[in-house]
């Protein structure tokens, strides 16, 4: 369904407000003098700065300081429209007390001076005879130009590095060189073996019909309800629950993994793309095989989960490298390249199987605003399973000349970025469809991106494809223009009432979206906590207006948001179980000021008492709240629900539980090593079921917002760990 | 929810208007969290605090207490926004203790406007500090049945 590009109406009591409203504004439009000052840094801080940038920094935030995903663009316009009005002392203060992100101010004093100047100088600041000190306040409008220093625009090369710089700065890299991942080691079995007991190829049939004791891929079912029908836990006994079996995960990177087991193994996929084949009753590992890319960068992106196929376990990689290994030995079968060389690209979803395709999609699309040197946009595609060739691709940015194109104020089509695709796909077999969500149009603010009140199809929607072809069914567009990190890429979670088959899915705004799935057109929709960014929904269309600030903003004014980018609703996703029409939801409660990609600053949200985690379960027939509710750590797990009436989630501060299903009463909890992170999952083998879960650093705004907002709660830097819980033998006999 | 979880409150304010004089008061309640922040900027937002509001003929009556402040507490101020979390002019000046702990207090007399923007949660308290004089904490009264 085509939704029309406009802004719509303020209600006359917004508007009367709005005349009253003054939005803080700390800094208006930066202005950047003509012939700027000497910078208040020596260039032999510039070059220490640079050491340490590629040590620390570049793995996140890029050779060429573009930044990516979270991690905010540190050289450039975008850097001088959020930091010119502020001060060398406000970057140095930020910079020393978040990063980096495993070791937050261990850099000493010096080090992050020669950072502050490093960075002074990729945006234009010249060198002076004065060093730079913790108590320099320089205005950063004062000294830098807003364009990127020639020595970094094409990316830091190793000789400017300094010997002290490890090889993997090169942006150039192993295969083709990601810039920031690191040096590409070629994948390679470190620990070899052999899946010994019978192994039943997985078909076609059995991911229709997935069987009851296992868990074949990321949300158990084509139709993502990550819900099992395995019951021997349950409300009466789940207090009983015992540790079987653990096992430690790959260090550095992040860690959102889920799972999956088939016939007595599971497979892990770890972060820095490795993958596991281990005993699911035992533990014992089977194999390993390192595929890559990355090398210990601690900015590595999450895998969320594998696929299984024949006999084969898939992997797409975080240099959107597609990999199919033989799942009795992990030896490589096939490799292919999903983002055609363009190894800036990424994929963090995982892969789905359908009809014999492998189907992904694609992230780190552009954040700049920077022209692309080659002119590549994000795409959902599919290869064959077998062989790796690809069959169809579906670009997810409506160019020049194509439908929708005229969505993007008529920018140039080669920055128009964003919109990835970074969360897997949904398929109903029925009506040979599958259901993807988009991410927001990049850089992230409007003002930024020069799109005016363009809606830049095809972000933020819901994509219904052909997976025969790709071909596009129909699309509908959740959150036209969005201006404030605020994505609506995650789960399609697919329900039927009767003959009504509908499509859910929920985004950082924390709204509820109801579609009829045959067509897109809008049901309904229900706000789960508190927003203040759209003041109506219209309940016919789904149609969203924006308050008036956001639709007037201007470069360098702060713009507050609630739900903050943390979410409302993040990639952890919801349950869905059947038989009570329960869709069980992780929320999180903050709200932030949104100055332009990644400047930020985050606050509690209002009328919470401070508590950041709310869980919530609404019956999805008639969008009514069944219960709901709240305490002080976010979640940072996806929601499992069993037919034992439980439902499993874990949160920031290591607290794994079961909930009932239909209270959201606590049965039963334990505090694990780190924070709960990831994909829960439950299986039974030998008549014992069992519940897997992971604890897991890194990610995004869900990392992010409580490591500020949560100060009480202390984490280990290391802690990935896989845990196997499952009832005492005596309870299940 | 943003505004069907305010409407018990919208809808006593409208009896409110239309009431005698010996209608019930209409209570709001407000949590004083720290302003937006960053770790960097983090020690000097620290503090906590909750505020009662008692609407009645027009006016507000505020009292509430804080605690845990960095440094000592300047100035206190009922703001107007439209919504929670937004920011706006300055209604009133409140009488607050001037160290890093103590009581909030003070009154208002509203505007239609004013109790509008009360009832959809738009009013808040922000208490400045000696570090922080743009605001160390705020809080946006809300209706009970709101939170």
């Amino acid at each position: 369904m085509k939704r029309l590009q406009k802004e719509s109406v303020m209600p006359r009591v917004a508007r009367r407000f709005a005349l009253t409203v003054s939005v803080i504004a700390l800094g208006c439009t930066a202005t950047l003098a003509q012939t700027p000052a000497a910078g208040p840094f020596t260039q032999a801080q510039v070059d220490a700065g640079r050491t340490a940038y590629v040590a620390n920094c570049q793995s996140c935030h890029q050779a060429d300081l573009s930044g990516q995903q979270d991690a905010i663009q540190l050289a450039g316009k975008g850097f001088a429209d959020g930091w010119g009005t502020r001060t060398t002392a406000d970057l140095f203060n930020l910079i020393q007390a978040s990063m980096p992100p495993t070791g937050r101010g261990t850099l000493g004093a010096p080090t992050y001076a020669a950072l502050t100047a490093f960075i002074l100088h990729a945006n234009g600041a010249q060198t002076g005879t004065a060093e730079l000190t913790p108590a320099t306040n320089v205005r950063i409008g004062s000294i830098v130009t807003g364009t990127v220093s020639a020595d970094v625009a094409g990316g830091i090369r190793v000789a400017q590095a300094g010997a002290g710089a490890p090889a993997g700065g090169t942006p150039a890299a192993g295969r083709g060189g990601r810039p920031g991942v690191g040096p590409r080691v070629p994948p390679h079995i470190t620990v070899a073996g052999t899946v010994s007991t019978p192994y039943t190829p997985v078909t076609d049939a059995m991911l229709l019909n997935p069987p009851d004791d296992e868990w074949l891929m990321i949300r158990r079912n084509y139709a993502g309800w990550s819900h099992s029908p395995l019951k021997q836990i349950n409300t009466q006994n789940v207090n009983l629950l015992q540790l079987k079996w653990s096992w430690a995960m790959n260090e550095g990177g992040t860690n959102e993994q889920t799972p999956l087991v088939h016939d007595g193994i599971m497979f892990l996929g770890n972060s820095q793309d490795v993958v596991q084949a281990l005993d699911a009753r035992t533990g014992k590992l089977i194999w390993e095989n390192v595929v890559g890319p990355n090398t210990g960068a601690i900015g590595g992106s999450a895998n969320r989960t594998l696929a299984l196929y024949g006999n084969m376990v898939y992997l797409a990689a975080n240099d959107a490298m597609l990999y199919a290994l033989d799942i009795h030995t992990g030896k490589i079968v096939w490799q292919a390249d999903i983002s055609d060389g363009d190894r800036a690209r990424g994929e963090t979803g995982g892969p789905v199987i359908i009809k014999g395709k492998v189907v992904v999609g694609m992230t780190n699309c552009g954040p700049s605003g920077q022209p692309q040197p080659k002119e590549t946009h994000c795409y959902i595609s599919a290869y064959d399973a077998n062989t790796g060739k690809r069959d169809w691709k579906f670009q997810t940015v409506a160019l020049t000349g194509e439908p929708g194109g005229d969505t993007w104020n008529n920018i140039p089509d080669n920055v128009r970025q964003g919109t990835e695709s970074w969360i897997a796909g949904t398929y109903d077999p029925v009506l040979n469809t599958t259901y993807w969500g988009t991410a927001q149009a990049k850089p992230w603010r409007r003002d930024q991106r020069g799109t005016a009140a363009g809606s830049t199809l095809y972000s933020n929607s819901t994509l219904a494809l052909d997976p025969d072809s790709g071909q596009l069914k129909w699309y509908f567009q959740h959150i036209p223009g969005e201006s404030l990190d605020l994505d609506e890429v995650f789960e399609r979670v697919l329900i039927d009432h009767g003959d009504q088959k509908t499509v859910m899915t929920i985004g950082k705004s924390g709204i509820l979206w109801k579609l009829d799935r045959t067509n897109g057109k809008f049901l309904g929709a229900k706000e789960t906590l508190l927003q203040n960014v759209y003041t109506k929904i219209d309940p016919k269309t789904g149609m969203l207006t924006y308050r008036p600030d956001i639709v007037a903003q201007k470069v360098g004014q702060w713009i507050p948001s609630c739900p903050s980018p943390e979410g409302g609703h993040n990639w952890m996703p919801t349950s869905y179980d059947p038989a009570d029409d329960l869709l069980i939801i992780p929320l999180s409660q903050s709200c932030g000021m949104i100055l332009n990609n990644g400047s930020e600053t985050f606050s509690y949200m209002p009328g919470t008492h401070r508590n950041m985690g709310k869980l919530v379960a609404y019956h999805t027939s008639d969008m009514s709240l069944a219960w709901s509710f709240q305490q002080r750590a976010p979640f940072l797990t996806g929601v499992m629900s069993t037919d034992g009436g439980i439902a499993f989630v874990g949160d920031f501060d290591r607290v794994f539980k079961a909930v009932d299903e239909n209270t959201g009463k606590i049965l039963w909890s334990v505090q694990l090593g780190n924070t709960v992170q990831g994909h829960p999952t439950t299986f039974s083998l030998d008549g014992k079921q069992y519940v897997a879960i992971t604890t897991a650093m890194g990610g995004g705004s869900p990392e992010q917002k409580p490591r500020t907002l949560l100060p009480e709660s202390h984490r280990a830097d290391t802690g990935q760990q896989l845990y196997v819980f499952g009832l005492p033998d005596s309870a299940t006999r | 929810m943003t505004f069907k979880r305010w409407a018990p409150a919208m809808l006593a304010a409208g009896l409110f208007q239309f009431a005698p004089a010996f209608a019930a008061d209409t209570q709001f309640t407000a949590d004083l969290d720290p302003a937006p922040m960053t770790l960097a900027t983090r020690p000097d937002l620290t503090g906590e605090g909750t505020l009662n509001g008692t609407l009645n003929g027009g006016t507000l009556t505020i009292g509430g207490k804080f605690s845990g402040l960095a440094s000592a507490a300047t100035k206190a101020q009922l703001q107007l926004g439209t919504a929670p979390f937004l920011q706006g002019p300055v209604i009133a000046t409140l009488t607050i203790s001037q160290g890093t702990s103590g009581t909030i207090s003070g009154t208002a007399k509203l505007s239609r406007a004013q109790i509008d923007a009360l009832q959809k949660g738009g009013l808040y308290v922000e208490i400045d500090t000696v570090k922080v004089p743009d605001g160390t904490l705020r809080g946006w009264f809300l209706a009970p049945s709101a939170q």
